[in-house]
């Protein structure tokens, strides 16, 4: 039986699964159209550093696995929304060719910048 | 030049300009903006992001939209030259346009139109591509990339203002 690799392995976690998204973004976004800008491998990894470093200093919460996406300037996005009633929440993190770019949060319309500082309480917010 | 309608229609043209040209669209004109995802991007095929509704600077200094009345669905993903997967988003004109975006395109029938912001001076691009139209005022589009600044709000509303019209299979 051959050994599980890295992207064969089932997610156990929103954690896990996000890692997995990241790492296919990697590769179905190695050639990119014209115009486009790649993300580094670095930036792959810097972006799970974080994620594993703000689960961890939040508590380990049970939050729903995110959109991960890559912008065509070649940044990495997370994006979390939830909806509750009538309220709209939204915890977006972004990376750029030095690292993290902008933690934003937005509620029902307002948005507003995260600071380092208050990331893991905001985060908490999303766990179910 | 006569124009074929997709009804079996002719109109004659009434209209030609070789550089592009501010044209007013119809409230209820449908517009469609393609989007793109990776090959295992599967997670993003049936939504819409902010990043689906920036500017790429390259052909033109607005983002691209399709005139449903004038090109189909599938001739207008064509239009498009990609190695990822493509889908349309949709949307009514009488929405972008109580928003203040503007529309540029080569005639008034052009199955093709450029959306500027309201802030833009609506010059024609350069050639070069590298120099892109500049707001009136000297702020920055409303639809430049991603960045840290107040633009971000644009893109962001525009992907829940429009709506999946064909996603990706």
């Amino acid at each position: 039986m051959a050994p599980l690799t890295e992207e064969n392995k089932i997610a156990t976690d929103w954690y896990e699964e996000t890692c997995q998204r990241l790492n296919t973004l990697r590769q179905d976004y190695s050639c990119p159209d014209p115009g486009e800008v790649m993300p580094c491998e670095e930036l792959f990894q810097r972006a799970k550093e974080f994620l594993s470093d703000l689960r961890e200093v939040s508590g380990f919460p049970s939050v729903p696995t995110p959109d991960v996406w890559v912008s065509p300037c070649g940044k990495i996005g997370l994006t979390w929304d939830i909806s509750k009633e009538s309220d709209y929440l939204e915890l977006e993190i972004e990376f750029g060719k030095n690292g993290l770019t902008s933690i934003r949060l937005t509620e029902d319309e307002r948005q507003s910048l995260v600071t380092l500082r208050d990331v893991s309480s905001v985060f908490r917010r999303f766990a179910a | 030049m006569f124009h074929l309608f997709l009804d079996g229609s002719q109109r004659k043209e009434t209209s030609v300009f070789k550089s592009p040209i501010e044209i007013k669209l119809d409230d209820n004109e449908q517009l469609v903006r393609i989007f793109k995802r990776g090959e295992r991007e599967t997670w993003g095929f049936r939504k819409l992001r902010k990043i689906d509704f920036v500017r790429n600077m390259t052909e033109h200094s607005g983002i691209s939209l399709f005139r449903l009345k004038y090109i189909t669905p599938t001739e207008a993903m064509a239009r498009l030259i990609t190695y990822k997967k493509k889908g349309l988003a949709a949307v009514e004109a009488k929405v972008l346009k109580e928003m203040g975006f503007k529309f540029m395109a080569e005639h008034d029938l052009d199955p093709h139109v450029s959306m500027r912001c309201s802030l833009c001076n609506l010059e024609p691009t350069s050639t070069e591509h590298k120099i892109l139209c500049k707001t009136i005022e000297g702020d920055s589009c409303l639809l430049e990339n991603l960045s840290s600044s107040p633009s971000e709000l644009i893109p962001a509303t525009l992907s829940k203002r429009f709506w999946l019209h064909t996603p990706i299979k």
